[in-house]
């Protein structure tokens, strides 16, 4: 490799010496390119080793999902036998599969609301002059250095029925005991809790980067303007902070969608992957690890896999589409 | 999207606001002249809700089996004890603990090793291939790893590494990557061109600009993804869960996982357990938090 990035950056910027942008580099014509194709082989050399372990673990396993989905494949299985879209077709008669649907999107709609109202407020609190900034931020990141391994254990024990500190608390109020792993609907809350204590300093501290981010003569005129502090939150804050909080939403649907820790750990049969005795807690990816690893259908745990993925595609995409939209229309305005 | 990352802006971002830094609270002091009690009380209940499940662990770690049984799950201990650590060590603790710096270890190594070439050719390269590749790459962050278990499953049957400590660091490694040269490419762009030109004219080749030049100016971006793959592979679960087996390649997770079947109702050995194993990397996150609080924001919001 005789050429490299350096050089070639260094050519182009001899030849061209009008060219500070990216895009007067794009109209450099193509036979121009030609000539110095040894200089472009650097980068690929670069690039390449991690588009190998990427694609092999990344890209082509979600591929491969799909082609098993179509076989009915055991766990220790040879000669697998095609079965074409059977998995499908017995996929959406199964019972089982839509209730875990239903409670993958009861859990997701419990934490994600919450969690982002909670972390726009907490941003605005942190983003008022208190004392020590850094500690402020490092107390409340703090839940997410820990391990969901670590932080299922912990909540399964606060929301236990006989000793937990939840039940004790209720109690101490006036109010009834909650068999919290019992319940289909108090289930769903307490994981839903797990799972805003985790992520919403998180996605707070994202939310006040942004909040920060806003050029201070926008604020300054709002107050000129007579706008008080509350109006000038929902009136200039939170409209700018609207790519941000898509942003939060996106990811919060992809991770939120495919929750799996938390239901396994909450379950008081350590080890079971039933999500409760009738299943009330049951998420997609915990029914899809059961059918792989446990009932050893890797074919059907596939099509359940690739429904899943299809879904949070689909969610993913939408949140997109409406965060370019949004992100234009916040330039605009500024 | 596309266009954005092959039209590249100047390097020096003049327009980027300034994030978090000085002017932020000159601003707000403008705005706001006295101390907000009121936002300090509410941050400080957060705080509170953060801290209360985090000093239950400690707290019930170090309590009798009988005082946890009886005592009020918020009160101090009454005679602390390290009975429980004792009975976590002796049950393998320090075996898991190896295994997950080894693997944690390896993981970081090889996302580095991967990510930092990657993104210097992602950062300077005009190629439209290496920035197709990079749209490629901001696919990934979408794909889900536990709708992949399945394959990775096979395929690291078929490549003989099941039950491997291996077997952990591939799938953790990869899955890390796309958050990684993320992170490095946006820090790398912000380099000046100059610098990279001066090397040039000094007649330094690629290599020696990516050793004395890029590597030197990444270093915190690097630092950053370093203690975000850490955690990833520290707390990992799905991955170990799946493509390990025996009590020899046992990470923590598992091994909590594990303890919680094995300790049964001996909740203050278990939460011992759960102590001992977040104390690393609460000592990490401590050490590293400036470089973990810039690495939040460093992938998007330019």
């Amino acid at each position: 490799m005789s050429t490299d990035l350096g050089t070639g950056r260094d050519l182009r910027t001899d030849d061209e010496p009008e060219a500070p942008t990216g895009k007067a580099v794009a109209r450099i014509p193509w036979r121009h390119r030609l000539s110095r194709w040894d200089v472009r082989l650097s980068p690929y050399l670069y690039v390449s080793p991690f588009f190998v372990i990427f694609g092999i673990v990344g890209l082509f396993p979600l591929l491969y999902t799909f082609y098993v989905s179509f076989f009915d494949w055991e766990l220790i299985d040879d000669n697998p036998t095609f079965i074409g879209l059977e998995n499908y077709a017995i996929l959406l008669a199964d019972a089982q599969f839509w209730k875990t649907l239903v409670n993958t999107v009861s859990i997701f709609v419990l934490s994600s609301g919450p969690q982002i109202m909670m972390a726009v407020l907490l941003a605005a609190l942190l983003n008022t002059r208190l004392r020590g900034p850094t500690g402020w931020r490092v107390g409340v990141l703090m839940p997410y250095v820990a391990s969901l391994v670590a932080i299922g254990i912990i909540f399964a024990n606060l929301f236990g029925p006989n000793y937990g500190l939840v039940n004790g608390i209720l109690e101490t109020i006036g109010l009834d005991r909650i068999d919290w792993q019992a319940d289909r609907f108090s289930s769903h809350v307490a994981i839903a809790i797990m799972v805003n204590w985790r992520w919403t300093g998180y996605n707070a501290l994202i939310v006040l980067a942004a909040m920060q981010a806003i050029p201070r003569e926008i604020l300054e005129a709002a107050v000129v303007d007579g706008a008080g502090a509350v109006r000038r939150f929902f009136s200039v804050t939170l409209p700018l902070l609207r790519p941000t909080l898509i942003f939060v939403v996106v990811t919060s649907t992809i991770g939120g969608l495919q929750i799996f820790t938390e239901p396994k750990l909450f379950d008081a049969m350590p080890g079971s992957n039933n999500g409760g005795s009738t299943n009330q807690f049951q998420t997609i990816t915990l029914y899809m690890y059961q059918t792989a690893f446990e009932r050893e259908d890797l074919g059907y745990a596939s099509a359940v896999a690739w429904v899943l993925f299809v879904i949070i595609i689909l969610v993913a995409l939408v949140n997109f589409l409406l965060t370019r939209r949004i992100a234009t229309t916040g330039e605009g305005k500024r | 999207m596309t266009t954005q990352h092959v039209t590249r802006p100047p390097a020096t971002p003049a327009g980027a606001p300034p994030r978090g830094g000085a002017a932020a609270p000159r601003r707000r002091r403008r705005l706001r002249t006295r101390p907000n009690l009121l936002a300090g009380a509410l941050a400080t209940l957060w705080l509170v809700v953060v801290a209360v499940p985090l000093y239950y662990m400690v707290a019930s770690s170090l309590r009798e089996r009988s005082e946890y049984l009886t005592a009020h799950p918020l009160s101090p201990p009454m005679s602390p004890t390290l009975e429980n650590y004792q009975t976590v060590i002796e049950g393998g603790f320090l075996r898991y603990l190896v295994n997950n710096v080894v693997v944690t270890a390896a993981t970081v190594g090889l996302v580095v090793a991967l990510a930092v070439p990657a993104a210097y050719a992602i950062a300077r390269s005009e190629s439209r291939l290496v920035q197709r590749g990079f749209t490629l790459l901001l696919a990934g962050l979408a794909i889900p790893a536990q709708a992949t278990i399945i394959p990775v499953y096979l395929m690291i049957t078929r490549m003989n590494l099941y039950d491997s400590l291996t077997a952990i660091v591939l799938p953790t490694a990869a899955f890390a990557l796309p958050v990684a040269t993320l992170v490095l490419a946006n820090s790398l762009r912000d380099v000046p061109k100059e610098l990279y030109e001066a090397q040039a004219i000094d007649g330094a080749g690629s290599f020696r600009v990516l050793r004395h030049l890029v590597l030197p100016l990444a270093r915190p971006a690097i630092v950053t993804i370093s203690i975000f793959t850490a955690l990833t592979a520290w707390n990992g679960f799905i991955f170990p869960l799946v493509l390990t087996q025996s009590e020899e390649t046992r990470v923590l997770t598992l091994g909590l996982w594990n303890f919680q079947g094995q300790f049964g109702t001996n909740f203050p050995a278990l939460l011992a357990a759960v102590t001992l194993s977040a104390l690393p990397i609460f000592v990490l996150y401590l050490i590293g938090r400036r470089f973990l609080l810039s690495g939040l924001t460093a992938g998007f919001g330019k």
